[in-house]
């Protein structure tokens, strides 16, 4: 039997989550068309596997860990990234960039994008990444450089070559 | 320090990311209301031994595949690897995830379950956000209402074409398919199917029409109309074939006969 604070709980994780998995499925590489369905299906996993959820773990790992396999599925079955004709030019500044800095880490290899994500815009220090990720700090640091570099590079040839 | 090296340009795309807006409006409602379509007779945490949980597409759930790893197939295509939630952990250098290893093992095969679903419980019960409720109208429901609903089942939008009679409000449309499962999860059918028709009525090519369709032919199935089961869970399945509701429309469909 469920519970009612269990049905609250989820109701809760996904009205204060929802924006948190939309915007890693983006910078996972996932078109902006497909996000809906993505979404979808992260939360349709934390719904289906709600009770082995571990409570006094916090949330977004998880979640991240599930967006970045939903996203690597999709990318999978697509074979490649849309192409930049395929996205319509947003009107919006702040849109614009945003998407050229996903399109951006979609170039780059998941352990690089991963890294960036978690600490550029999640804000995750190198020792809270090296213990989720369970890799040596210093090895997350040096993956960090080299990401950001790849991503620099990315980002200026997709600018035009500067 | 790692950020005294982060280029300028990062810094203010990075800025710029983070001040974007999300998602457009009205994202949230849509995936809220095809959530719970997906999950409408489905007990919240059911999705690895109930057998409600194959009702919604779990049609391979194994570990093995990595470590700790599960294959969920999603629209009868290719299976997703998600994380199993217990003491999970991610693991260089690919961010792998791993399992402990007291972690319980399942193996559940493909085949739906034979048996049918025991008084399902609503996962979710609210209407996808605030403002669909307050879009939300009661819907009356009268007995020819609900034999319209079961003798006129609405095709499938032809083509992109199709005109709607009332332009599309996702809130009202989201509002519409909350209802439709709210009285799914509470075993009423018979007002689902009057819900569904009334939605497609009022639009009939909205964007959550697949989703509709997919809670019709799960309450044809209740209401154990098996002919009309089967053919709108035939039409289905030609019309939306990597749809998310595949597992759901088959086991309605096996079930039809």
């Amino acid at each position: 039997m469920v519970s009612e604070s269990a049905l609250d709980a989820f109701d809760e994780i996904y009205d204060r989550e929802f924006e948190y998995v939309w915007r890693n499925l983006g910078r996972f590489g996932v078109p902006e068309h497909e996000l809906p369905d993505a979404t979808h299906e992260v939360f349709l996993v934390l719904h289906r596997r709600w009770n082995e959820l571990d409570r006094s773990r916090p949330i977004r790992p998880w979640l991240f860990g599930v967006a970045r396999r939903v996203a690597a599925d999709a990318r999978a079955k697509r074979r490649e990234l849309p192409s930049d004709e395929e996205m319509v030019a947003p009107s919006d500044p702040m849109v614009a960039q945003r998407n050229l800095l996903w399109r951006s880490l979609a170039a780059l290899d998941d352990a690089k994008r991963s890294i960036v994500i978690l600490h550029d815009l999640e804000g995750y220090t190198g020792a809270e990444i090296a213990e989720q990720l369970d890799i040596p700090v210093n090895t997350v640091h040096s993956r960090l450089r080299l990401a950001r570099a790849d991503l620099l590079a990315e980002v200026n040839r997709r600018r035009g070559g500067r | 320090m790692i950020d005294d090296q982060l280029p300028e340009d990062l810094a203010e795309l990075f800025a710029a990311e983070r001040a974007a807006p999300v998602a457009a409006g009205g994202a949230k409602a849509i995936v809220k209301a095809k959530l719970a379509a997906s999950v409408a007779a489905v007990p919240l945490g059911a999705g690895v031994l109930g057998a409600a949980g194959k009702l919604i597409g779990v049609l391979a759930l194994g570990v093995g595949i990595g470590a700790g790893a599960i294959a969920v197939s999603r629209g009868g295509g290719d299976p997703v690897a998600v994380p199993t939630p217990a003491r999970v952990e991610m693991a260089a250098p690919g961010i792998e995830m791993r399992v402990q290893p007291d972690s319980p093992s399942v193996a559940i095969a493909a085949t739906p379950d034979p048996r049918p679903v025991e008084r399902p419980v609503p996962p979710l019960r609210r209407p996808p956000t605030k403002q669909a409720a307050a879009a939300a109208v009661e819907v009356p429901v009268t007995v020819a209402d609900v034999a319209a609903a079961e003798t006129s089942p609405v095709a499938p939008p032809s083509s992109p074409e199709v005109v709607t009679a009332v332009p599309p409000t996702t809130a009202s449309e989201a509002a519409l398919l909350a209802q439709a499962w709210s009285a799914m999860s509470r075993r009423d059918a018979a007002r689902a199917l009057a819900i569904v028709r009334d939605a497609n009525r009022t639009y009939p090519a909205g964007p959550l029409f697949e989703e509709r369709e997919a809670i019709r032919i799960s309450a044809l199935s209740q209401l154990r109309r098996r002919d009309e089961t089967r053919a709108a869970a035939m039409q289905f399945l030609a019309s939306y074939p990597r749809s998310i509701h595949r597992p759901l429309v088959e086991r309605a469909l096996q079930e039809s006969r």
